[in-house]
């Protein structure tokens, strides 16, 4: 059976079952057409083809393995892959992270002291 | 609905084969990677179907058809897929087409075996009398053992 739909079309390898399953789980949705389901696994599939290939051409120097990082700066550059920025972010390491935070509390630091002193000046006028 | 969350993962084995297959040989994937290629999957198919819904909404078409998801896919800007999925759109058509054909033929012939098959209904219908003759008997052979039990009682 598989053997003979691959010489006829291209074979869907994801299961339609449950594509329609996640298309489904989405509130707003009634009516699900049968073509469309197909040409929803059929785009996941492209998809999911195009995200690995470009996400291997990320880092020219490593030529054996797809790694995380190499994905989240796709998914970073890419405009149309901005969708999923919250599920496939960029990691930090906790250096950095502790950086931003200091960082983030010293301007405040900085904008509280400002304002005091604008307050100052403006009872001494 | 989902009765469960996994129901909402695709297949691990499936995307791993697609990546495989995009790559060349004998690139490793990171475990990290692939499980964030198959969230990605899942998402890019509720955004394709929320995407693809508000065309048919626009339509005012209750249905989500395949012209909806073209248009999804061209408003999520992977024009790339276009080509691809158009032709394999077509095949799919031709596909479902050949099969409703191909069935159609079926239940024509399966008719015509019937119209055929009502003049020489006599056999079935000695089959039907030797198994009512069957069922006589064991129901004679249960009463015969109820009797015995009787008996022993």
């Amino acid at each position: 059976m598989a053997e003979k739909s691959a010489t006829k079309s291209k074979p869907v390898v994801l299961p339609m079952a449950r594509i329609k399953t996640i298309m489904r789980s989405s509130a707003e949705i009634t009516n699900i057409g049968q073509e469309s389901v197909y040409l929803v696994a059929r785009a996941t599939e492209l998809f999911i083809q195009h995200l690995a290939t470009e996400a291997f051409k990320q880092d020219p120097e490593t030529t054996d393995t797809l790694a995380y990082g190499d994905l989240a700066e796709v998914v970073n550059d890419a405009d149309n892959l901005q969708f999923l920025a919250d599920v496939i972010p960029k990691k930090i390491v906790v250096r950095d992270y502790l950086r931003m935070v200091r960082q983030q509390e010293e301007e405040k630091e900085k904008a509280k002291q400002q304002s005091l002193q604008e307050e100052r000046e403006d009872t001494d006028s | 609905m989902a009765e469960k969350i996994e129901d909402l993962n695709l297949p691990n084995a499936v995307i791993t084969r697609i990546i495989k297959d995009a790559l060349p040989d004998g690139v490793n994937v990171s475990k990290e990677a692939r499980s964030a290629i198959s969230r990605a999957a899942s998402v890019f198919v509720l955004y394709a179907t929320s995407c693809a819904n508000n065309f048919a909404l626009k339509g005012k078409r209750k249905t989500l058809n395949g012209t909806d998801v073209i248009a999804a896919v061209q408003e999520m800007e992977f024009e790339q897929f276009l080509d691809q999925l158009k032709d394999s759109w077509e095949a799919f058509k031709k596909e479902q087409k050949d099969k409703k054909d191909a069935a159609e033929k079926r239940k024509k012939t399966k008719e015509g075996e019937k119209a055929e098959g009502s003049g020489a209904g006599q056999p079935s219908q000695d089959e039907v009398n030797t198994s009512t003759e069957a069922a006589g008997n064991t129901d004679s052979m249960e009463q015969g053992e109820d009797k015995d039990d009787d008996q022993e009682m």
